[in-house]
């Protein structure tokens, strides 16, 4: 099995590997994965992750299985659902809930970035091949939404049933579903909101928001029940918030554990252990949580011996989220002297509880998104970072831009002007594209990252900080 | 003196009148065009409506680049980019900008009018789907935009108020509509470029006006035979046509074109549709201005648009379609790669899909790719 050593390397069991053999022959045939592919993930599994640690290695393999699942889907008889990036109000892991063992529903554009992206590097094809058919390039659209179209006409993952759509947040994630809707003819449910609160309104929220998007779920989830043929029912609702809640504490705890100086991990490993929770099913859900639990200890022994990947008083930083596509980036900025103990999508996990001023599921679900601050505003987006700035006593902002995420546009200029002005503290904007490393330069950015490292060195010798540093 | 000439004398000096206005008391009340603000609100508060919609520069879009990333939709840069010139008296006037938040361009434009602290602003909320939440969510938004006018302007929003400023404007959308469909025919005087200054001019000038230049216009035209024109029949939509973006409809007048309907995010989704005036005057224009509008390009699903295009080709005998997209309003990017095939199957009628950032170094290669359009069409 050429791929055993590959598989093993990222967590699974000679026994797992040898009883799915006919689902990962099957799956690397139609992903055209071979030997020479085996090879060369193998390599970057090794030179871009943290292989010492057991919880990574097993979150690799998650991400591994997920993409496994989703091209065998169809042949194995299971409806499938597809939502889109980012997910909203938790309906698809509502769903994945109610169809346990036979609705697959996913984000596959995620995994596959990860997958084919990340680990294989063969993932610019399938990128193209959805600029070829729907969404232009040098247009500043998303790769996620291009992997999708591209992935299901290049016939990499089937067709699915259903597609969970958002009319708000992403104006490309909808019009992607509708282009697929209008070629495929397959059904969609689309979810609403309105994001139209005012500057300086979080962490308040409109009752009026809360509830237009709680009915948007609500009537999200029974709509897709009814297409999947299945009765909606509360309980699942129940199934999928007690295994989500164990995932959410479970990174809240790392976020907890990154506090330490140093902070005993590189990001790029815990994007792909935070990211679990947005793209894979159900089914592979429980193996997230086990790749969480393998990983907290991990991480509280490195704190107690004092180690991780830079030394202690490194300056720190946060971002969005590193680019995923290519781990180069995240070990560019640690090999500048910078440490990135949170980014702002893990640290959102603090801010996921539930509120009982709120009555039904769908309003709860609905708070807890918009409180969340991403999908609210970007005024929420910088309340949430100044807190991130105080939680983990950061030195600077270094903020990846997305080039191709609409509602992310504004926020480098948002929080260079407020950061700064406000706390003080150096923002540097790295303009970027999280999902596809064809449209930004390597070079260019490994000079802004060398130059922002020193700066922020420099005044960390001089004793500035995020506190009164003006 | 004919209606244009004498609209034009109107035009340059409403500036001055708008100041002689606003110095006697009255609010001016600016707001981002697309059809979804209802100006009789503002009418009904003794205030005056201005819709911002400038655009067509390149400087304006250079300059925003200190406000805003670059990947947001051209004009919405420019909105911020005109402001922050100065001189052009519709931004340099407004006592309150009102912004119908639709989707991610827009709303970064107002945040970045709102950080940058550029003059008050209102926003409210247009949902993306026509159900009954949304249209009660919209009908929330526009009475919180009723409270908000009569506070600035001191004077309340009465049902009489509201009922006399709905007819004003259902009597210039109704002559609007007449020219509108006078163009079906070959035979008339006005061209497309005429047609399209109307329409930016009533985002300006006093209603009343408007309705006095549109009426003597229509006798202008009826009295006029002209010989039919020749020329392909162009049918123009996209995002936007801002004001001082008068490249395409050039190009394809030029080109011997006849642009003879544009459906953009202003004009004739503003005037396609009366309001009511039977019932409860703000649930008449949510009706109005959210149920019933013509859908944009941001909708789910956005196939109402696309249906009422090919009606649109249809009705007016169109040989072509110019999709005209600004750069980054994705919506409509996308939504360019599936029309094209979707008119061609429902019409055999070819579309022309381009996109501009107000670049000056775009109109060489425009006039090549519109001229060549026209000559296909012609052959």
């Amino acid at each position: 099995m050429y791929y055993a050593d590959l598989l093993k390397l990222c967590g699974w069991e000679e026994e797992q590997i040898a009883r799915e053999k006919p689902r990962l022959n099957e799956a690397f045939r139609i992903l055209g994965l071979g030997p020479d592919e085996m090879k060369i993930a193998e390599d970057r599994v090794k030179e871009g992750y943290d292989i010492d640690s057991m919880g990574v290695r097993k979150a690799l393999g998650v991400w591994i299985g997920g993409l496994v699942d989703v091209v065998l889907s169809k042949t194995e008889g299971k409806k499938i659902v597809y939502y889109s990036y980012p997910p909203l109000g938790g309906l698809g892991g509502r769903i994945s809930a109610m169809g346990k063992g036979e609705i697959l529903c996913v984000c596959p554009e995620f995994i596959i970035d990860i997958v084919l992206g990340a680990i294989f590097d063969t993932i610019d094809p399938i990128i193209e091949e959805g600029e070829d058919r729907a969404l232009p390039p040098g247009k500043a659209l998303c790769a996620l939404n291009k992997i999708r179209v591209g992935a299901i006409t290049k016939g990499i993952i089937p067709v699915p049933d259903l597609l969970l759509a958002s009319s708000y947040y992403c104006d490309q994630g909808g019009q992607t579903d509708e282009w697929l809707h209008e070629v495929y003819g397959v059904p969609w449910v689309v979810l609403d909101n309105v994001m139209d609160s005012v500057w300086d309104e979080f962490p308040n929220l409109t009752p009026e928001r809360v509830s237009y998007l709680a009915a948007e779920i609500e009537n999200g989830w029974i709509e897709a029940a009814e297409i999947l043929g299945r009765k909606p029912d509360e309980k699942h609702w129940g199934e999928y918030a007690g295994l989500y809640g164990r995932f959410v504490a479970g990174i809240a705890e790392i976020n907890s554990v990154m506090k330490a100086d140093p902070p005993p991990m590189s990001q790029s490993n815990l994007q792909l252990v935070r990211f679990l929770r947005n793209a894979t099913s159900y089914d592979r859900f429980p193996d997230a949580v086990e790749a969480i639990d393998t990983l907290i200890p991990e991480l509280a022994q490195r704190v107690k011996k004092g180690t991780g990947p830079l030394p202690k008083g490194s300056p720190r930083v946060t971002s969005f989220l590193i680019p995923q596509r290519d781990h180069i980036v995240a070990h560019l900025i640690e090999k500048a002297g910078i440490a990135i103990p949170v980014t702002f999508l893990s640290y959102d996990a603090y801010t996921g509880m539930l509120d009982s001023t709120y009555s039904t599921i769908a309003e709860k679900s609905a708070k807890t998104d918009l409180s969340r601050g991403l999908y609210h505003s970007t005024s929420a987006l910088l309340y949430w970072t100044k807190k991130a700035i105080e939680d983990f006593d950061l030195d600077g902002v270094l903020w990846s831009q997305p080039i191709h995420c609409r509602p992310m546009a504004s926020s480098g200029f948002v929080l260079k002007k407020a950061i700064e002005e406000e706390l003080g503290i150096p923002v540097l904007i790295l303009e970027v594209d999280w999902y596809d490393n064809r449209v930004f330069s390597g070079e260019s950015m490994k000079t802004k990252i060398e130059t922002f490292g020193y700066l922020l060195a420099l005044r960390k010798s001089k004793g500035g900080t995020n506190k009164g540093s003006k | 003196m004919n209606a244009l000439e004498s609209l034009d004398i109107r035009l340059k000096n409403r500036a001055r009148e708008l100041d002689g206005l606003k110095a006697a008391g009255h609010k001016i009340i600016g707001y981002y065009p697309g059809g979804y603000v209802p100006e009789e609100i503002i009418l009904s508060c003794g205030a005056i409506p201005v819709g911002l919609h400038r655009g067509g520069e390149h400087e304006p879009v250079l300059i925003a680049g200190a406000y805003l990333p670059r990947w947001i939709d051209t004009f919405c840069r420019s909105q911020i980019g005109f402001k922050i010139l100065g001189g052009e008296p519709t931004y340099d006037l407004i006592d309150l900008f009102v912004v119908p938040v639709t989707d991610n361009n827009v709303r970064i434009m107002a945040d970045a009018w709102e950080l940058h602290h550029l003059g008050e602003i209102f926003k409210f909320g247009v949902p993306h789907r026509k159900t009954e939440r949304a249209f009660q969510y919209y009908l929330n938004g526009i009475k919180t935009l009723r409270e908000k006018i009569e506070n600035c302007s001191g004077q309340r929003a009465t049902e009489e108020n509201l009922d006399e400023a709905i007819a004003l404007c259902n009597r210039e959308r109704e002559l609007f509509r007449k020219i509108s469909l006078m163009r079906k025919s070959r035979s008339l005087s006005l061209t497309g470029k005429d047609f399209v200054r109307l329409l930016h001019a009533s985002l300006w000038v006093d209603k009343r006006v408007m309705v006095e230049t549109l009426e003597s216009l229509i006798r202008e035209i009826e009295s006029k035979e002209i010989q039919p024109r020749s020329g392909p029949r162009i049918l123009l939509t996209g995002s936007t046509l801002a004001y001082g973006d008068g490249k395409i409809i050039n190009l394809v007048e030029e080109a011997g074109g006849t642009a003879v309907i544009e459906h953009f995010a202003e004009g004739l989704r503003y005037y396609w549709d009366d309001v009511g005036l039977d019932g409860k005057p703000m649930e008449a224009l949510a009706e109005s201005y959210f149920q019933r509008r013509i859908t944009p390009a941001w909708f789910r699903p956005s196939r109402e648009m696309r249906d009422f295009l090919i009606k649109l080709a249809e009705e007016f005998s169109i040989d072509g379609v110019i999709w005209y997209s600004l750069m980054y309003r994705d919506s409509y990017t996308v939504q360019s790669t599936l029309f094209p095939k979707i008119l061609k199957d429902a019409t055999g009628l070819p579309t022309l899909v381009i996109e501009s950032d107000y670049d000056v170094g775009e109109v060489g290669p425009l006039r090549t790719r519109i001229e060549t359009f026209i000559e296909m069409i012609k052959g």
